[in-house]
């Protein structure tokens, strides 16, 4: 049975509701309506079963930022008042979106989180869940949890112990680092805003203005902009990258470590058998290749070889060598 | 003064319009029919492991043919058919239509079996056989060759090997400078230990590519880009050329661990086209062994691969017919849009033409 139309139906009729909810509601800033809550109740994954997975991807993320136009539009109707201050109304309508969605650098740690976060990653979910007390690395509970994990008693044998214990120190290294490339953006909606406002200031002078909501959203995703790109062009920036991803694959071998023992015990191979036999493979595709090609330029000499005998013979009169 | 010129009135007629836009745009990806990979008539002339060689099919209102032969070779990054995405911007069919007898190597989505692959099976290996393949089927010592992005840098590699194999090389949008002060890839990957990320991943996993272009410029690349994409998506021309790019960009395989290891060490963190350094096996890489006519294609405003990382080619072969071009657009504007399709591939054809 195809689901389509009867899906598009529904749509048809949410989206006409919306439209309804809008023009009754807008201007009205006594309505306790919210148009982000409106988007909340469409939800893209329960919605489009029948869709692949690119389109519903497309969908979620319209649907994401979509989100956050309507927040804006939210906001600045409600903030907005013709006799007061510019400055602090863009201040009140882009607060709460900056809390709220994430759009800002917690947005891209998350995407950095996210991609780790694959089934074959999903340890790093559990890492992330620990929620460690790492925050200060001067403060002596380093040591303390070092120390825990290096009892005897923590681990099956001596083996263990020490896997254990570079496990440990490799997930408050990764802490650290993640946590160092997050303080890097602590202050950046605040430097977002003061580029925004330096933007108005610069339309103002021009004596142009903002004539739709669309025009405010595209001035403030191009103040994150240029801001992130002053964060991340910068040489601090490209070392705290390093030491985040660094220290991510650090854990991931100490972990790795850890599962190979585990497997070897049980008899299954481990990833570093694995890896042998692929090596091994290679080299024996690369062999055969190169096998291949000489057994070809071989078979190219020789069939010139025959034509030249057989003309030699043509003249000569032998008809065999 | 106020810089606010927003009526409520016109606010809320901004929503609803925006509201049905989306319902609109909405709809028709529903009823949108799966994204080819490419338009242009082909058949595969040659395969081997994941890779395969296709010839394109001549068109039919193709002014005279050059009887020399271009094979294109495209980066491993994404897939060859940004090349192919829709037959009015099509830059292989506007090659065809030029004259060009295209072939085109698909290296496929490398797996953990793939994961040993050097830079010198890729080029000492696969393209060197492809070339040999369409230097036996056209009877021709030489044939031409047009690298795209990384398979630009891996076009110069091959040409400095066996130059004795190309005819004429085009590059286009290809780094050859990895260390351009406004190269943000580079910068970021000089702190990267490579050999730790790689013994950790074995392959390199392709969201993790997409992610890292994408937070190149987030903002404009997710946030600015699905509010404005609203606008066209009513258009069913519009709707269907932003999904095919859209899968496009999304459309990320593995690269092979051991290739990107070196790659990246040798090519971004040494800068070896430049300084020298990079061996394929125990072949040593010199653009100085160039010696055919190179055309070398920049985008202007291309993000991912600055203009002066490609023009760094320049006076760095020992070839005395180098050419340079430059286009008014991004990294994929220069394959995908009208302005590319009408000035860079007819002056492409012109340049093979002139010189063959």
């Amino acid at each position: 049975m195809d689901k389509t139309p009867s899906w598009n139906e529904n749509y048809q009729v949410y989206f006409e509701k919306l439209n309804t909810i809008i023009e009754k509601n807008m201007g009205d800033k006594s309505a306790d309506i919210s148009w982000d809550s409106i988007m909340n109740s469409w939800n893209p994954k329960l919605s489009t079963e029948s869709l692949n997975i690119e389109l519903q991807q497309i969908l979620e993320k319209m649907h994401a930022q979509g989100k956050i136009f309507f927040q804006l539009g939210d906001n600045f109707a409600k903030k907005f008042s013709s006799t007061e201050d510019w400055s602090k109304i863009l201040d009140k309508t882009f607060e709460q979106i900056q809390q709220k969605n994430k759009f800002n650098t917690q947005d891209i740690e998350q995407q950095f989180k996210s991609f780790w976060q694959s089934p074959q990653q999903s340890w790093q979910k559990i890492v992330d869940e620990m929620q460690l007390p790492f925050k200060n690395k001067n403060n002596g509970e380093n040591n303390h949890y070092e120390q825990l994990f290096a009892m005897p008693g923590c681990s099956y044998d001596s083996e263990d112990e020490a896997n254990n214990k570079l496990l440990m120190q490799a997930i408050i290294a990764y802490q650290q680092a993640f946590l160092a490339y997050s303080h890097f953006f602590a202050d950046f909606s605040q430097a977002t805003m003061t580029t925004m406002k330096q933007k108005v200031k610069n339309l103002l002078g021009e004596d142009k203005s903002i004539n739709s909501l669309h025009d405010l959203y595209n001035l403030w995703v191009n103040a994150c902009e240029e801001v992130y790109a002053g964060y991340v062009t910068s040489s601090e920036y490209a070392k705290l990258h390093g030491d985040m991803v660094n220290s991510l694959m650090k854990v991931k071998q100490c972990w790795g470590k850890i599962i190979d023992k585990r497997l070897k015990l049980m008899n299954i191979p481990t990833q570093q058998q694995i890896n042998s036999l692929q090596d091994r493979l290679q080299e024996s595709r690369r062999e055969v290749k190169t096998l291949r090609s000489e057994m070809n330029q071989m078979e190219e000499r020789m069939q010139l070889m025959f034509k030249t005998i057989k003309k030699i013979s043509k003249y000569t009169g032998f008809t065999r060598l | 003064m106020q810089p606010f010129n927003i009526q409520p009135e016109q606010l809320a007629e901004e929503m609803s319009e925006y509201t049905r836009k989306l319902a609109s745009a909405v709809e028709n990806i529903l009823l949108d029919s799966p994204q080819s990979t490419g338009v242009t008539e082909r058949m595969p002339v040659y395969s081997e492991d994941k890779l395969v060689l296709y010839r394109y099919k001549a068109a039919s209102q193709a002014s005279s043919l050059n009887p020399v032969p271009l094979l294109i070779i495209y980066a491993l990054v994404n897939r060859p058919y940004m090349t192919d995405l829709d037959k009015n911007r099509s830059t292989i069919a506007n090659l065809l239509k030029h004259g060009q007898d295209v072939y085109l190597i698909d290296w496929g989505y490398p797996d953990e079996a793939d994961r040993c692959l050097t830079l010198e099976d890729y080029i000492s290996g696969y393209i060197n056989r492809c070339v040999d393949i369409i230097c036996k089927n056209h009877s021709l010592k030489k044939i031409n060759i047009l690298g795209i992005c990384q398979g630009g840098s891996f076009s110069l590699c091959y040409t400095s090997l066996y130059q004795n194999k190309v005819k004429n090389l085009v590059t286009m949008v290809s780094p050859v400078d990895f260390k351009t002060p406004d190269n943000l890839l580079s910068a970021w990957v000089q702190h990267i230990d490579i050999d730790n990320l790689v013994d950790t991943l074995g392959n390199i996993p392709g969201e993790m590519l997409n992610w890292t272009f994408l937070s190149l410029k987030p903002f404009t690349l997710t946030a600015k880009k699905y509010v404005d994409m609203v606008d066209v998506l009513e258009d069913e021309t519009l709707l269907k050329n932003f999904l095919r790019i859209e899968k496009w960009i999304f459309d990320s395989p593995a690269q092979a661990g051991e290739t990107f290891r070196q790659f990246l060490k040798d090519f971004y963190q040494k800068n070896g086209l430049i300084e020298g350094g990079i061996k394929l096996g125990e072949q040593l890489i010199d653009l100085k062994n160039i010696r055919c006519p190179v055309l070398n294609i920049y985008a202007e405003h291309d993000h991912l691969v600055p203009p002066d990382a490609s023009r760094a080619l320049n006076h760095r072969t020992s070839t005395k017919d180098y050419t340079e071009l430059g286009f008014p657009g991004g990294h994929i504007g220069i394959y995908v849009s009208g302005k590319a399709q009408a000035h860079i591939v007819p002056a492409i054809c012109d340049w093979l033409d002139q010189h063959t």
